[in-house]
């Protein structure tokens, strides 16, 4: 499976005050790779989510390091052509409407007239906006903008998919609408990678993530494997052998085997042995915490 | 051609805005005002009234050409519409040249539209001071003079575009845009004022000269005189040499922005 997205020893600085200058590191070393999954990338404010994913797309200039996407360098024009990006809060100009905006992306993937409509219609259905294109964006609402935006990405049927949290001012309908996008996304073996602070959505979604804090990578894996990796305890569940009656326990890490030792020993049998494990919430705290940060 | 999509976006957004009404309504109000303007004038009436109605039209022209690139591109790159643009395959280059572009075909329809509310305008002025103008060649001067309004919007929104790249302030780069154009219309009365005084010493004659052939020179495109006194006239030279002069600064403005651009972090 080829690298989708390559990001390799990222640093970027910032200048800070007036008359006396100090560099304040928003990005120490960022290094990650993305192929064809799911990838969520989360951190908690402040983190360098926004600014890793602006030196993807090429609006700031790292100091250090390289993007690739494709195998080719991010600042490579063509390779947008394989490229959707949704960014935080977007704006489009409000005196324009729905179709204006899609026949602007249209005109500049060069997609024909004539295969438009059917188009637009398809991308429509999809983020539930038939009907409204002929519309002023100004009458839209925040979410049927982002989603309009969000469909509007789709147009060129990207192979990567880069959202800055596009879940974060949408409704329950809006998420789950943009949410089942993603895994259809997944399903046409197309990568997405984004960002998001609401991590009940980045644990439902994601294959791996990336935990950033203070401008480091803390942790990259896969959603399941990080969970595991984060068991606390066990809850075993039992039964006297011959008797329905169900009895539970919950044991830690230490206790498990000994404890189901002597079940064995005191005839019991064992109906289910369930982990308890952390939440990606949960990991992600701790992860803030043992760096010093606030959450 | 990556930049025809940012140029019809940038005009669609441009002549949907209320300022572009709202600009052609002052318009048609301040030729009303030219008409009162005439009436209270102590000599040729009708010259006074189409003076002041083509004065008008000259400073909303310029006003025009400063306000529409410097509210879009920074609309753009402060509501970050910038970032949904530049994600897609345009580079920084034919962003700017697209909304350069998208500005001047915006300002085209303004004169367009001014062009005819103008020509009514001075007409009905001539008209109503019982004074006889021959009509084809009044609006055909207008006509010339609009050309060279379209030229002097050209050249003023290149600027404009510098302008609201190198400034992190709307409003700054909206003033600098018009000061600019102020004192390029009097830059070559000062020239002029300069050189032929005794007072001013040589090094100043020079600064000035300097100053005169560095800025721009808005004065060339300053045929509002030809429009209302009937026995001048404008070479085909002339007209040649200014849109020459017009094409060769706007580029090299555009140059430099785009120089600046493509080094800026959005």
């Amino acid at each position: 499976m080829g690298k989708v997205l390559e990001v390799s020893k990222l640093r970027k600085a910032y200048s800070l005050g007036f008359l006396v200058k100090r560099k304040k590191e928003i990005l120490k070393s960022v290094s990650f790779s993305v192929f064809n999954e799911i990838f969520g990338f989360i951190g908690p404010n402040g983190a360098g989510k926004t600014t890793t994913i602006k030196a993807i797309m090429g609006f700031i200039f790292p100091d250090h390091g390289e993007i690739r996407v494709f195998g080719k360098l991010n600042t490579d024009v063509s390779v947008k052509r394989k490229v959707g990006f949704l960014p935080e809060r977007p704006y489009v100009p409000l005196s324009i409407t729905g179709k204006e905006y899609l026949d602007f992306c249209a005109d500049v993937y060069g997609i024909p007239y004539y295969e438009r409509r059917k188009k637009y219609l398809k991308l429509l259905e999809l983020v539930e906006l038939v009907g409204v294109e002929e519309r002023k964006l100004s009458s839209y609402s925040k979410g049927m903008v982002q989603r309009l935006l969000f469909a509007a990405t789709l147009l060129n049927e990207p192979e990567l998919l880069i959202l800055d949290e596009p879940m974060s001012g949408l409704d329950p309908v809006g998420r789950s609408i943009i949410a089942s996008v993603i895994r259809k996304l997944k399903e046409e073996g197309k990568a997405v990678f984004y960002s998001s602070h609401i991590i009940q959505d980045v644990e439902r979604l994601s294959d791996r993530v990336a935990i950033i804090v203070g401008g480091e990578i803390k942790l990259v894996d896969s959603v399941s494997s990080l969970i595991s990796k984060f068991i606390t305890g066990y809850t075993v569940v039992y039964r006297k052998v011959g008797e329905s009656s169900l009895l539970s326990k919950e044991v830690n890490r230490q206790e498990l085997w000994p404890f189901l030792e002597k079940l064995r020993k005191e005839g019991y049998e064992i109906v289910e042995v369930e982990p308890k494990s952390l939440s990606l919430e949960d990991i992600l705290v701790s992860f803030i915490k043992g760096s010093g940060g606030t959450v | 051609m990556s930049f025809w999509p940012v140029a019809k976006l940038t005009f669609k957004e441009s002549v949907k805005e209320r300022f572009f009404i709202g600009m052609l309504l002052v318009e048609v109000l301040l030729l009303f005002l030219s008409y009162y303007l005439s009436e209270l004038a102590a000599g040729d009436s009708v010259k006074v009234g189409m003076d002041f109605a083509l004065v008008f039209y000259f400073f909303l022209t310029a006003l025009f050409a400063v306000m529409v690139p410097v509210s879009t591109l920074f609309r753009d790159i402060s509501d970050k519409f910038v970032y949904l643009i530049l994600s897609k395959p345009i580079k920084r280059e034919s962003y700017l040249a697209g909304k350069y572009f998208g500005s001047l075909m915006a300002l085209a329809l303004f004169l367009f539209a001014s062009f005819f509310i103008v020509s009514v305008g001075v007409l009905g002025i001539s008209h109503f001071a019982r004074l006889y103008v021959p009509h084809v060649i009044v609006v055909e001067r207008i006509f010339l003079l609009t050309l060279s309004l379209f030229l002097m919007g050209a050249l003023l929104s290149a600027f404009s575009t510098f302008f609201s790249i190198l400034f992190t302030s709307q409003t700054l780069a909206t003033v600098v845009g018009f000061l600019l154009f102020l004192s390029g219309l009097e830059l070559a009365s000062v020239k002029e004022l300069a050189l032929s005084s005794d007072y001013v010493s040589p090094f100043n004659k020079l600064l000035i000269k300097v100053l005169y052939y560095f800025f721009p020179n808005f004065s060339l495109y300053d045929l509002k005189a030809y429009a209302v006194h009937l026995q001048l006239s404008v070479s085909s030279l002339y007209f040649a040499l200014i849109v020459l002069y017009t094409l060769l600064y706007s580029c090299a403005v555009l140059l430099i922005s785009t120089w600046l651009f493509n080094r800026r972090e959005l």
